[in-house]
């Protein structure tokens, strides 16, 4: 299934838009549930969201598996795993997924090698601004 | 196909907004998950779709 790169206004005049691989996601954990738009980043290990999307859920976050992650700037965080099923917008499949939740300002939602990538496979194909994503075939 | 606007603004920095899907119209925005949800609903959008705004005038490279 195809899907649209977001396209997002800045103040720089010579790179007026940061196009950007954003993904509309339902989540649930048990009867709760929300939608989000996530980032997909291929470079990044696992899949963080940040702790409000986890409160939506109705998670209690500190519960969860803690693991430690860092990112270009050499800080480390903490986030909190916890269980979650996701649903593609438009897509019939369900995956269920660990997910790292964290109160890291920098972070939204990344979905990232572990483990959404181990169960899609996807098409960046920016300069169409547009990118495929389909269930893994194993 | 082409990227679809989101038309933000700097007004939206740090904050969080709901959108619709496919065409990233804002429905809703507020200091935190909770309130662009209820501002969504509020003006009719039930299925929104939840994101935190970064910052506009830096880019992303997945920097914690």
């Amino acid at each position: 299934m195809r899907f649209d790169y977001a396209k997002i206004p800045t103040p720089h005049p010579q790179h007026p838009w940061f196009i950007r691989p954003l993904l509309p996601i339902h989540i649930t954990s048990d009867n709760n549930r929300t939608n989000i738009v996530a980032l997909l980043d291929s470079g990044a290990d696992h899949s963080l969201f940040n702790i409000e999307i986890g409160w939506e859920l109705g998670l209690k976050l500190n519960r969860g598996r803690a693991e430690s992650f860092t990112g270009i700037a050499g800080e480390e965080i903490i986030a909190f795993f916890h269980p979650v099923t996701i649903q593609v917008a438009g897509m019939r499949e369900t995956i269920k997924i660990e997910v790292g939740f964290t109160d890291s300002p920098s972070v939204h939602a990344i979905l990232g090698q572990a483990d959404f990538f181990q169960h899609y496979a996807v098409k960046f194909e920016r300069y169409k601004e547009r990118m495929e994503i389909n269930p893994a075939q194993k | 196909m082409a990227a679809k606007i989101i038309k933000l603004s700097k007004k939206h920095e740090h904050q969080w907004i709901a959108l619709t899907h496919p065409d990233n119209k804002i429905v809703g925005s507020g200091k935190d998950a909770r309130t662009a949800r209820a501002a969504a609903e509020q003006n009719g959008y039930k299925e929104a779709f939840l994101m935190k705004v970064l910052p506009l005038d830096s880019y992303y490279v997945g920097a914690l």
